[in-house]
C-alpha cells in the first residue's frame, strides 16, 4: 500500500512537469539511440571483415619455416665476439620449403576429431599468356574437395563445377577479375610461363569470385597434380596445408600443438589477420569511448533535471516527511522516477537507434574492391540492445541516487525554516 | 505519572546562522493530556522553534523531551517519522498541501503511510474527517485550486487522519482572514471538546489564543507567563 502510494506520487510529479520529464527522457534515448546505432554499425563492420576473413583465411595454416639468415663460416671458427670479421654477400641456403611426410601429416590431421577439412596447397608462380604483354599471377593447386568445405568453393563459382578440375587434364578455376584482364571465358585456353620458363597450356573450367580483388585478379585454382606438373615436382611435394576445425575457438591451441609436433609453423587465423585485429581494437575503443560519452551526458541531463524536480517538490519533501514518511521512502519516489525515465527513454532509445540503424543498412557502398559489400553492414545483435537498456537503467538509477540521497537527508524543519 | 502527554526538561537550542545565538533558553514545559494550549509571543521569541521541538521534526537542541513515559531525545530520523506517523498530526502555516492531488489523496497519504487500516476504511475515515471540517463537497478537487481558507481545512484534516494523540499547528490562521482564522479556532475547540485530544498552537493572536485553554507567553526564548481560560 505504501509502494502503492510512492508510486503514485512519483507518476504525479513526472506529469505534473511533463516537458520536463520528456526533456530528460530524450537525453537517455538520443544517448542509448546512438549508442546502438554505433556499436551496431562497428560491429557490423568488424563482422563483415571477419567473416570476409574467414571465407579466405584457414582457421589454421601449416607452412614450413622460412630460412633462417645464414652464419658465415667464418664466424664459426673465429668468434665475431673476440674478431672483426667482415663478410660480404653471403647468400642464404638453399632450402626446400615443402613440408616432407606432407601426406603423412595431412592423413593425421585429417583423421583428428576436431577437423573438418584439411587441404594441401602448393602455390606455383606463372605469367599468364593471352595478351601482348604477359600478365602476372599465381595458380593454387589444391584439393578441391577439402578445399571447398574450407572456403565454400562452390558457393564462390560464377560459372562452372569445382569437381571438373579432378576429370579434365590441365584444368584451372580462373578469378573474375584476372579472366576479364585477359579476355578470355568458361572453356577457353590459357598459356602460361612458370617461373623456370617452362610454357603450357591450361584449361578454364570455371569462374570464381570472391568480392576481393586482391584474390579474383591474380590467382587460378586447380588440382594439386596440376601445381605439381607446372612446379615439375613430385607428387608428394606441397607447401602449406590450410584447416578448417569444427570449432573456430579452438584454432590457437591446435594451431600450438601442430607447431610442436610436426615442427612447422603453425598459424591460427587470429595470427594470420594481426593487422585486421588492431583495427578491430581500434573501433571498438572509440565505440566504447563515444558511447560512454554520449551516456554521460545524459545521465549528466537526467542528474540536473532531477536536482531540479527535487528543489522543486522540497514543500512536498517537508509535508511527507512531517506526515511520518521516512527518508527511504522519499528516496524511492525520486528512484522510481529516475527509473521511470530510464525505462521510457531506454525504450525510446532502443527504437530510435533501430531506426538509425536501418537507415545506415541502407546506405549503399561502392567498393571496387570489395565486390561483396553494397551496403553499410550493420549488426542488428539483440544482445547489443539489451546492453543498451540495462545501461540506460543503470546510469539512470545513479543519476537519479544522488539527488534522491540528498532529498532524503533533508530535515523537514530545514525547509520550513528556509521559507 | 505525571498527566502530561509531552514533557520537555531544560531545553536549550541555538542558531548558527551567522552568530551563535540562543533560541530557546533552558525551557521546561509539560502539556497537560487533552488541553487546548497556545503559544504566543512576539516574532523571535522562539515559540515556532520549541514547536518544531516539540514536533519532534527538529533534533538539533539540548535536553531531554518525553512522551507520555518514552524518552523522544536520542531517537533516530526514521524511528522519530514513525513516531510522528503515529502520535502528532501537524499543520503548517505556509506548506499546506501536496499541490497536485486531490484534496481525498492529500488526506489519505498519512494513513496510507502508516498502513493501519485497508485503503476503503481510509477513504471513509477520510470523509469523517472533511465532513467534520464541513469540506466533504471538495473531496475530489485539486488541491492547488482550493481558497487559503479551504486549503488550512484540508491540512487540518489531514492531520486529524490518524487520530493523532496530539495535534500540532504552526501559526494556522497566519495568512487566513480573520473569519475564516476564526472558523479555524472555532474548530479546534470542537476537535479537543468532542475528540479529546490534545492541540498545541503558535499564533501570535492573542484573540484567538483565549479561545484554548491555557495560553503559554514566551519572550527570548523563555516562558513569562503560563494562564489558564476559562473555556470549557
Amino acid at each position: 500500500m505504501v509502494l502503492e502510494l510512492l508510486l503514485k506520487i512519483a507518476k504525479t510529479h513526472l506529469l505534473s512537469r511533463k516537458k520536463q520529464s520528456i526533456i530528460a527522457a530524450l537525453g537517455v534515448t538520443f544517448g542509448i539511440g546512438m549508442f546502438i546505432a554505433m556499436v551496431g554499425l562497428m560491429t557490423g563492420i568488424n563482422k563483415f571483415l571477419e567473416d570476409l576473413m574467414l571465407a579466405n583465411t584457414a582457421h589454421v595454416h601449416i607452412y614450413s619455416k622460412e630460412p633462417n639468415t645464414r652464419q658465415s663460416i667464418l664466424d664459426g671458427y673465429l668468434s665475431p665476439d673476440a674478431n672483426f670479421n667482415v663478410v660480404t654477400g653471403t647468400k642464404p641456403k638453399a632450402v626446400k620449403i615443402n613440408i616432407k611426410n606432407g601426406t603423412e601429416i595431412l592423413n593425421e590431421i585429417k583423421k583428428d576429431p576436431g577437423v573438418e577439412g584439411a587441404s594441401p596447397l602448393l602455390v606455383a608462380q606463372v605469367f599468364y599468356n593471352s595478351r601482348s604483354t604477359p600478365l602476372n599471377g599465381t595458380i593454387s593447386g589444391v584439393d578441391i574437395i577439402d578445399f571447398d568445405k574450407l572456403f565454400n568453393m562452390q558457393g564462390k563459382m560464377e560459372e562452372g563445377a569445382i569437381q571438373d578440375v579432378l576429370t579434365v587434364n590441365n584444368g584451372i578455376i580462373m578469378g573474375k577479375g584476372l579472366a576479364e584482364n585477359l579476355n578470355v571465358n568458361i572453356h577457353d585456353q590459357v598459356n602460361v610461363t612458370t617461373y623456370n620458363g617452362n610454357q603450357l597450356r591450361l584449361n578454364i573450367i570455371g569462374i570464381f569470385s570472391t568480392g576481393i580483388s586482391a584474390i579474383d585478379n591474380v590467382v587460378s585454382y586447380a588440382s594439386l597434380n596440376t601445381a605439381q606438373k607446372i612446379m615439375e615436382k613430385n607428387e608428394d611435394y606441397f607447401t602449406d596445408i590450410n584447416i578448417k576445425l569444427k570449432n573456430i575457438k579452438d584454432s590457437p591451441q591446435m594451431a600450438k600443438r601442430w607447431a610442436n609436433e610436426y615442427n612447422y609453423k603453425a598459424e591460427d587465423w587470429m595470427q594470420a589477420n594481426a593487422e585486421v585485429f588492431v583495427g578491430f581494437t581500434m573501433r571498438n575503443t572509440i565505440t566504447v569511448a563515444v558511447s560512454l560519452a554520449l551516456l554521460i551526458v545524459a545521465a549528466f541531463g537526467i542528474y540536473n533535471i532531477l536536482t531540479m524536480m527535487i528543489y522543486e517538490k522540497m514543500n512536498d519533501i517537508a509535508i511527507l516527511k512531517a506526515n511520518g514518511f521516512k527518508g527511504k521512502d522519499i528516496k524511492k519516489i525520486f528512484l522510481t522516477e529516475a527509473l521511470i525515465i530510464g525505462i521510457l527513454g531506454g525504450i525510446g532509445g532502443l527504437i530510435f537507434g533501430l531506426l538509425i540503424a536501418f537507415g545506415l543498412s541502407n546506405i549503399p557502398l561502392q567498393s571496387a574492391q570489395l565486390k561483396t559489400l553494397s551496403h553499410l553492414p550493420v549488426n542488428f545483435d539483440i544482445k547489443y540492445y539489451a546492453f543498451g537498456m540495462l545501461f540506460a537503467l543503470i546510469t539512470t538509477f545513479f543519476a537519479g541516487w544522488f539527488p534522491a540521497r540528498k532529498a532524503s537527508k533533508i530535515d523537514p524543519v530545514d525547509i520550513i525554516r528556509g521559507k | 505519572m505525571s498527566t502530561a502527554i509531552l514533557r520537555v526538561e531544560n531545553i536549550t537550542k541555538y542558531f548558527n546562522d551567522i552568530n551563535k545565538f540562543k533560541v530557546l533558553d533552558d525551557l521546561s514545559l509539560e502539556i497537560p493530556r487533552g488541553e487546548f494550549v497556545s503559544i504566543v509571543g512576539k516574532s523571535g521569541s522562539g515559540k515556532s522553534t520549541l514547536l518544531y521541538v516539540l514536533s519532534t521534526m527538529d533534533r538539533d537542541y539540548e535536553g531531554t523531551m518525553y512522551f507520555e513515559n518514552t524518552k523522544l531525545t536520542g531517537m533516530q530520523v526514521d524511528e522519530l517519522a514513525e513516531f510522528r506517523s503515529e502520535n502528532i498530526g501537524f499543520v503548517f502555516q505556509f506548506h499546506y498541501l501536496l499541490s497536485k492531488f486531490s484534496v481525498l489523496d492529500n488526506v489519505m497519504m498519512p494513513a496510507l503511510k502508516l498502513g493501519r487500516y485497508s485503503k476503503k476504511e481510509i477513504e471513509q475515515h477520510a470523509y469523517e474527517k472533511l465532513q467534520l471540517l464541513e469540506i466533504d463537497s471538495l473531496a475530489h478537487k485539486a488541491s492547488e485550486n482550493l481558497s487559503g481558507g479551504q486549503q488550512q481545512r484540508v491540512a487540518i484534516a489531514r492531520a486529524l487522519i490518524n487520530n493523532p494523540k496530539i495535534i500540532m499547528a504552526d501559526e494556522p490562521t497566519g495568512n487566513l482572514d480573520s473569519a475564516n482564522a476564526s472558523n479555524v479556532f472555532s474548530l479546534f475547540r470542537k476537535i479537543v471538546d468532542t475528540q479529546k485530544q490534545t492541540i498545541i498552537t503558535v499564533t501570535h493572536d492573542k484573540e484567538f489564543a483565549r479561545m484554548s485553554d491555557r495560553t503559554i507567553e514566551m519572550k527570548d526564548g523563555k516562558i513569562i507567563s503560563e494562564q489558564e481560560n476559562s473555556n470549557r
